[in-house]
This record gives C-alpha cells, sequence and structure tokens, in this order.
C-alpha cells in the first residue's frame, strides 16, 4: 500500500488552507499583500481548486476582494 | 495597537472609508474632511481612531482621476443611524467613494504605514531567502564539481599505475633476451 502511495501525485483538490494555518478569523480588505496571491493576471478570484482555500475563507476573501475593487485598491478587469 | 471594543451594548464600532482624489486643493481637503467628520457629530457618533493612507495611485480610474487619498476612521455609534449617514456620504460632492464596514470582535486597528514597513520587511526578507537558496545551490554544484573531478584524478592515477606495473622486470630483461638471441631476426 505504501509503495501505492508513492506512486500517487499529489492531488491538488487536498490542499492545506494557506488561511487555515495563520488561524485566520477575518480577511480585511486594505490588506492589500494578503489579498494580492488569491487574484490572477486579469484581476479575477483564484479558484478554491487550485488555492487549495476552505469554503469558510474563500466567502471571507470574497467580500474582502469585492471591497478592495470597489475603492480601487484592486482591479475588476485588466 | 489598539483592540476597538463598543463601550455599552447600544453602539457599535463602524470602519468608514472614504476615497477622495489626490490632486487637490488643501483647502478643498480641509472643508471635504470637516463635512465628512460633520455627518458623524450629526449622527451622534464618536471618533474612535483614524487613520490616514496619504495618497495611493488607483487600480482603475475612478471619475477621471487615476489617483485619490484614503481616510479610514472609526466611529462608534447607534446602528439605526447608520442608514442616514450612509446617504449623507453619497450626497457629499468630490468624494469618490466611501465604504462602511462592521469589523469583527475585538478588531486590532493596525496603522497602514506600519503595516506597509512591516510588509516591505517581509519582502525583502523573501528576495535575501531566494538569493540565499540561489548561492547555496551554486556552492553545492561547485562543491560537487570539485568531487568529481577528484575522483576522476584518483582513477585516472590508478590506471596509470595499473597499466605501468604488470609487467615485472625479470620477465622483461627475459623476453629482451629472447628477442636478442632469436637468429631468425636478422638485424
Amino acid at each position: 500500500m505504501a509503495k501505492k502511495n508513492q506512486q500517487r501525485r499529489a492531488d491538488p483538490g487536498h490542499k492545506q488552507c494557506p488561511l487555515c494555518e495563520h488561524k485566520a478569523k477575518y480577511i480585511d480588505w486594505k490588506n492589500y499583500p494578503t489579498l494580492k496571491p488569491f487574484v490572477d493576471y486579469f484581476g479575477n478570484i483564484r479558484q478554491r481548486y487550485y488555492t487549495g482555500m476552505c469554503l469558510k475563507h474563500q466567502k471571507m476573501l470574497r467580500t474582502a476582494i469585492e471591497r478592495a475593487r470597489f475603492m480601487g485598491v484592486l482591479a475588476y478587469r485588466k | 495597537m489598539p483592540i476597538l471594543t463598543p463601550s455599552s451594548e447600544d453602539v457599535r464600532i463602524y470602519e468608514v472609508a472614504v476615497l477622495y482624489p489626490y490632486p487637490i486643493n488643501q483647502k478643498e481637503e480641509q472643508l471635504l474632511l470637516k463635512e465628512v467628520e460633520q455627518v458623524f457629530t450629526e449622527a451622534g457618533g464618536k471618533q474612535v481612531e483614524k487613520d490616514v493612507w496619504g495618497n495611493r495611485g488607483l487600480a482603475y480610474s475612478i471619475g477621471g482621476h487615476t489617483e485619490g487619498n484614503f481616510v479610514i476612521y472609526y466611529y462608534e455609534m447607534d446602528p439605526s443611524k447608520i442608514k442616514e449617514v450612509d446617504e449623507a456620504l453619497l450626497i457629499i460632492p468630490n468624494l469618490l467613494r466611501h465604504l462602511i464596514v462592521k469589523p469583527p470582535k475585538d478588531y486590532q486597528v493596525l496603522k497602514y504605514s506600519d503595516q506597509y514597513s512591516k510588509w516591505l520587511k517581509e519582502r525583502e526578507t523573501e528576495t535575501q531567502k531566494r538569493e540565499r537558496e540561489t548561492e547555496e545551490a551554486l556552492k553545492k554544484k561547485v562543491a560537487d564539481r570539485a568531487k568529481r573531478q577528484a575522483k576522476r584524478a584518483e582513477e585516472q592515477k590508478k590506471e596509470t599505475e595499473e597499466s605501468a606495473a604488470p609487467i615485472e622486470k625479470k620477465k622483461l630483461t627475459a623476453e629482451l633476451d629472447k628477442i636478442i638471441s632469436d637468429d631468425e631476426l636478422d638485424l
């Protein structure tokens, strides 16, 4: 069984949540450096599948990014 | 870092962000900020904290402006009055955007300038880390190469010794004698 596990590639669907590591309770829209890695070149929010974010944090991230976009901190579209 | 907690149960703490254009007269700026603060005082708000970001570039042009000034207020006020404040802020001319947010319980106010300097430091350390890693990789490469060369040199030495050693002196002389004493060779 161990051999089988070694051969299998890491499933991108089973990553650790990058914000659960810091035990984030709230994502601030004013904190640009934390939001930036979760936005791609075109200004879209990165999918949960690729970042490994948990659903709770993804929802918080979405509100934070939308607020930041409204205030002109992040772009809607590049 | 001040932690925001409302003084009584009837009031809440609100975070109000205000954005106005950057190239602006000092007089106009003062008037605008006074007007904004007046809105809160009329609604019976009490200022807890104020954070001035200063001018920074916008991600997209708002009302023809590519740069803006941010000011973030933390006000303590009655939740029933917040709607009035929101509407009053909408009417103020020359105010590009405003955003009212309820910060979570025990929210820590971090001054933007402090955060920025902290972020810069982190970024620096990150770049330093990358440089260190590349340097380490290079060193490892050099060391590996040196090791390999040493190994090769040793192998070569061994080979030369082996190739030189096999024929012993006695055998050599005997064979030479044999060749010399051979009658069939006409030298």
